[in-house]
């Protein structure tokens, strides 16, 4: 049986399903009989979903910046 | 169809941004902007030079921008270009240390959590919010988020963007890299562990 740690140590393998079947089981294994662990893993899966909600502010100065390089770039004359 | 490709979307905005549609120009550039700028720092390792890195890839995209051949979606595109340009910054001046900091952080959670056993020590709190909606409403929450992200070493805040915000597989973000999916997988999940654990002493503490 795998330990709490050994589940910690997995467990992005196993969210990301990167273990192999009989890794995989052992994860499901320890989680029916530990709680502990299944309240990490869905937090776990919850920063994740977190993280892919954060839209870091725009860094105002480069926009800008690029902005007017690419403005000062030569266009292309549209394709016909 | 595979999962990279260009959708209509993404055609009507290159079409905009050819004919240097002022809107779409700063759209594309405020979208892309900041994991541009992640992956030039997670290669290059300095932030004047990424800004400089990413600097020069838009300029190479706009100018390649004609040549779009609609194999990939602008994104994977966008991001190949910076990543190319940040690699040649590095020729002749091989990064060092990439490996320690590969592994920065434990495997796990923290050795003071678990006893000699293995099992927990200090369990897991318990969070008041169980969604992210409810996560990313608190401000401050969402700064110390955003401040923790900005902590990690620059090769893990690639990896975790490309991931999470960007929603790349292991193999295209290790081609970005350079680096093996193994080493995608152990920073991922070392960064995981540490937001992870910004979250849990927010919750417990109301502090950053």
């Amino acid at each position: 049986m795998l330990s709490c740690r050994e589940v910690n140590e997995q467990c992005t393998d196993y969210l990301e399903r990167q273990l192999t079947w009989r890794g995989r089981l052992a994860v499901r294994a320890h989680l029916l009989i530990c709680s502990y662990c299944r309240r990490f893993l869905r937090q776990l899966a919850l920063t994740r979903a977190t993280l892919q909600r954060l839209r870091p502010p725009a860094d105002e100065a480069a926009v800008r910046r690029i902005r007017q390089a690419i403005d000062a770039l030569p266009q292309e004359p549209p394709p016909p | 169809m595979p999962a990279d490709s260009p959708g209509h979307d993404d055609r009507e905005q290159i079409r905009q941004l050819l004919a240097r549609d002022a809107k779409a120009c700063e759209m594309t550039i405020r979208r892309y902007q900041s994991t541009m700028m992640s992956v030039a720092r997670g290669i290059v390792r300095d932030t004047q030079i990424a800004e400089e890195v990413v600097q020069e890839a838009w300029i190479s995209a706009f100018r390649a921008l004609p040549a779009f051949e609609y194999r990939s979606s602008l994104k994977t595109w966008l991001l190949r270009i910076v990543s190319n340009e940040a690699k040649d910054r590095l020729r002749g001046k091989p990064r060092e240390a990439s490996l320690e900091e590969m592994a920065q952080g434990p495997a796990h959670l923290g050795s003071d959590r678990f006893n000699a056993r293995g099992h927990w020590d200090e369990p897991p709190a318990l969070w008041d919010q169980n969604t992210p909606e409810a996560l990313l409403s608190e401000e401050h929450l969402r700064d110390c988020l955003q401040k923790h992200m900005n902590l990690l070493p620059p090769a893990q805040h690639t990896v975790i963007t490309l991931r999470e915000l960007e929603g790349l597989d292991f193999s295209e973000i290790a081609s970005q890299l350079a680096i093996t999916e193994q080493n995608v997988r152990v920073m991922l999940h070392r960064a995981r562990l540490r937001i992870y654990g910004m979250i849990e002493h927010y919750q417990e503490s109301g502090e950053c």
